[in-house]
C-alpha cells in the first residue's frame, strides 16, 4: 500500500496523476518541484526505504528511449529500452537497481505520449526498419499495471506500428490488460526465471515460479507471444539439478514450439553497484558466493560462468529450436 | 540514540522532565542535557543557531551516523488548532527558496504538513503551511550527518489567525509540548529502534576481537577481515567459524589468505528465509 505520494508541481492536474492518486485516497500527497529532490538525495537508505516505498509521480524530460547495452537483444538490429517507471515492487537481491539508485521509492513518469513520440522519432531515424523497444530494464513492466495503465495505453501505439517491436519483461502475473486485448504480433511478454529454491531465497515479493508459468500459459493460449529469460544465472552447488528441474517444470507446461525467444545471461554487476549492494545487504548469502572482480565487472569466474552457460544452453536445446535462442553477451 | 534540537528553554523543559535528562556542565557553547539514549541541545532562535547546535551536538556525541535527529518546537499556522502536533512533510526556506522533504517511512499515523522557515517573526500566516524559524537550518545540517529516514521535525501549533503569537508565554509553550509527549515518545521509540538496528547491523562481528588480539591488521586488512568473517559465517552450514584452527598462522596476510581459501571450500546454497527477514523495519 502506498502511504506517501510525491507529485511534481507541473503535473498535479494531469489526468493520470489524478487517476493514480484516486487509487490511494488515504496517501499523504506532497508537492515537489522535480522528482530528483527526493529520489537523488545523497544520504538515504535504500534498504530502509524498500520496506515501505513512497510513489513519486513525475515527468520525464529527456532520454525517453535509450540504446541498449551491447549484446542485449533477441535478434533485432536496432535495440532500445525505455522506462516509464524507476524501481520495482519486487525485491530481487541480485537486481542492479539496488546498487544504481539511492532511493527505493517508485517513480512513475506520466507523460506516456512523450515516450511514444521518442519511439516514433527512433523509427523515423531508422527509415521505419524494424526496431525493438525493451521495457522492464529499470522496473518490472507489468507489476504496477493496475495502477499505471501504461501497457494498456502503449498497446494502441504498437498496434499501429508493425515495424516497432515491444518486449515487456516481467515476473508479474498482472496480465489482465493483455488478456483483455487482442494479441499483437509485435509484442513479446518475456518472463524471468530462476530455479524455485533460488527464487524463494532471492526474489522477494515475486509470484512463485509456478504462478509465472501459469500466467505464461494463459497468455500463450490467448495468442500472445511469450519469451523466457534466464538472466541472471545464479550459481549454487546444486545449480545443475535446480536448472534442470526448472526447465522440466516450464517445458512440461508451455508449448516450446510456440515460444518467441529464450535468452540467458551471466550474473554481472559493475563493481560500484556491487559495493553499494553489499554495504546494504552484508547478510546476503548471494554476495558471499564465489564472485570475483574481473574485466571491470563483478561476476563468477570465467570458468564457472562458461560452465553454467554451457550447461544451461545444452539443457535448453533439449526443448527449444536453436533459432529462438539468444544468449545475452552484454558487458553490463 | 536520539539527538534533539530545540530553540527555547521552554520547549525543552517538558522533554527534560519526561525523559529524565540531566544538565551537562562540560558543554559551554550551548546548553546540553543528556539521558540514557537522548541528548538535547537548546539552540536559541533562528536557523543559523539551529544548524550550529546540530554541529555541536554531532561533535560531542561521537560523530556517529547511526543517530536520529529530531527538531521539536512550536510553529504558527493559519487555521490549525493551537496544541495540534505535526511532522513536517516539506520544509521550505523562504529566504533561499530551498526545499527538503523529511522521510515519511517511520512516521505513519502521525499528522503531517508542510512547513516554511522564515528569518524574522511573522504576523501573516501562509495558507497551507506551518511557519517556524529553525527547521531549514536544522534539516540542512542534520542531513549531512545521517540518512534522511532518521531526521524528523515535530512542531506543535502555538498560534494562528485567532490566537496571536503575542499571546504565547513560556509556561504556555511548556504545556503545549507536554501535551504532545505521548505522540513524541512514540515517534522517538520508532526512530530509536531503527537507529539501534542500523548500528547493530553495521557493527563489527564479535569474532574480530579475537583476530585482533592474535594478529596485527591494517585498516584495509580489517575491512577485508570483517567481510571474510561475514562470508565465512554465511556459507558455513552452522553459521559458525573456528578460530582455534588458525592459530598456527604467522601474520595477518596469512590469516586473510587462509580465510579466502577456506571460504572457497564452503558450500554455496540458498536456504529459504522467512518472509520479511530481509527488512530492517
Amino acid at each position: 500500500m502506498i502511504e506517501t505520494i510525491y507529485i511534481e508541481r507541473g503535473i498535479i492536474e494531469h489526468t493520470r496523476t489524478q487517476e493514480v492518486c484516486a487509487r490511494f485516497p488515504r496517501a499523504q500527497r506532497i508537492v515537489c518541484d522535480r522528482y530528483g529532490e527526493i529520489f537523488n538525495l545523497r544520504r538515504q537508505n535504500f534498504r530502509l526505504q524498500k520496506s515501505n516505498p513512497a510513489l513519486i509521480i513525475a515527468t520525464k524530460h529527456a532520454g525517453h528511449v535509450l540504446k541498449v547495452p551491447q549484446g542485449y537483444g533477441v535478434g533485432g538490429e536496432h535495440n532500445y529500452y525505455f522506462s516509464h517507471m524507476l524501481n520495482c515492487l519486487y525485491d530481487c537481491r541480485y537486481c542492479f537497481l539496488q546498487g544504481m539508485f539511492r532511493s527505493a521509492h517508485y517513480v512513475l513518469f506520466v507523460n506516456y505520449e512523450d515516450f511514444e513520440q521518442a519511439m516514433d522519432n527512433t523509427l523515423t531515424r531508422h527509415d521505419d526498419h524494424v526496431c525493438w523497444f525493451f521495457s522492464g530494464y529499470d522496473c518490472d513492466s507489468l507489476v504496477l499495471e493496475p495502477v499505471t495503465g501504461f501497457v494498456q495505453h502503449i498497446l494502441t501505439f504498437f498496434a499501429a506500428r508493425p515495424q516497432a517491436w515491444l518486449e515487456l519483461r516481467t515476473k508479474s502475473t498482472q496480465i489482465r490488460s493483455l488478456l483483455n486485448n487482442a494479441p499483437l504480433n509485435n509484442v513479446v511478454i518475456a518472463f524471468s526465471f530462476t530455479p524455485q529454491a533460488i527464487s524463494a531465497s532471492l526474489e522477494h515479493k515475486t509470484p512463485s515460479v509456478s504462478k509465472r508459468i501459469d500466467a505464461m500459459c494463459r497468455l500463450q493460449a490467448a495468442g500472445w507471444k511469450v519469451g523466457l529469460r534466464f538472466d541472471p544465472l545464479i550459481y549454487a552447488d546444486e545449480y545443475k539439478t535446480q536448472y534442470q528441474e526448472l526447465f522440466v517444470n516450464i517445458f512440461s507446461r508451455l508449448q516450446a514450439s510456440n515460444l518467441h525467444s529464450v535468452s540467458l545471461g551471466a550474473f554481472r554487476l559493475p563493481p560500484d553497484y556491487h559495493r553499494n549492494i553489499v554495504k546494504l545487504y552484508p547478510d546476503e548469502p548471494l554476495f558471499a558466493g564465489p564472485l570475483l572482480e574481473h574485466s571491470g565487472m563483478v561476476s563468477y569466474s570465467t570458468e564457472l560462468e562458461h560452465a553454467m552457460l554451457e550447461f544451461c544452453t545444452a539443457e535448453l536445446m533439449k526443448y527449444i529450436d536453436p533459432d529462438i535462442f539468444y544468449p545475452c553477451t552484454q558487458a553490463a | 540514540m536520539i539527538n534533539i534540537v530545540v530553540a527555547l528553554p521552554a520547549e525543552a523543559r517538558s522533554l527534560i522532565r519526561a525523559f529524565n535528562l540531566k544538565s551537562s556542565n562540560t558543554h559551554s557553547l550551548f546548553k546540553v542535557y543528556t539521558g540514557e539514549a537522548i541528548t538535547l541541545v537548546i539552540s536559541g532562535v533562528g536557523k543559523i543557531n539551529s544548524a550550529a547546535a546540530c554541529v555541536y551536538l554531532y561533535s560531542i556525541t561521537g560523530e556517529s551516523e547511526h543517530m536520529a535527529w529530531l527538531n521539536v518546537g512550536i510553529a504558527g499556522h493559519a487555521h490549525s488548532v493551537v496544541g495540534e502536533g505535526f511532522l513536517a512533510t516539506k520544509i521550505t526556506d523562504v529566504a533561499t527558496s530551498s526545499s527538503w522533504y523529511p522521510s515519511r517511512l517511520l512516521t505513519t499515523g502521525i499528522t503531517a504538513d508542510a512547513l516554511i522557515t522564515v528569518d524574522l517573526p511573522q504576523n501573516d500566516y501562509p495558507d497551507d503551511s506551518m511557519c517556524d524559524m529553525e527547521a531549514s537550518g536544522f534539516y540542512a545540517m542534520a542531513s549531512k550527518m545521517t540518512t534522511c529516514e532518521l531526521i524528523q521535525i515535530y512542531k506543535v501549533i502555538s498560534d494562528n489567525r485567532q490566537h496571536d503569537a503575542h499571546e504565547i508565554t513560556a509556561s504556555r509553550v511548556e504545556q503545549l509540548i507536554a501535551d504532545r509527549l505521548p505522540e513524541l515518545s512514540e515517534l522517538m521509540a520508532r526512530l530509536s529502534t531503527v537507529c539501534d538496528e542500523l548500528k547493530a547491523f553495521n557493527a563489527e562481528p564479535d569474532e574480530i576481537k579475537e583476530f585482533i588480539r592474535e594478529w596485527h591488521f591494517s585498516v584495509t586488512q580489517r575491512h577485508r577481515l570483517k567481510r571474510l568473517i561475514a562470508c565465512c559465517k554465511l556459507r558455513s552450514p552452522d553459521g559458525s567459524m573456528n578460530i582455534a584452527s588458525l592459530m598456527h598462522l604467522k601474520n595477518s596476510r596469512e590469516v586473510l589468505k587462509h580465510l579466502e581459501k577456506h571460504i572457497e571450500r564452503l558450500p554455496v546454497c540458498f536456504p529459504g528465509r522467512p518472509a520479511g527477514a530481509d527488512h530492517i523495519v
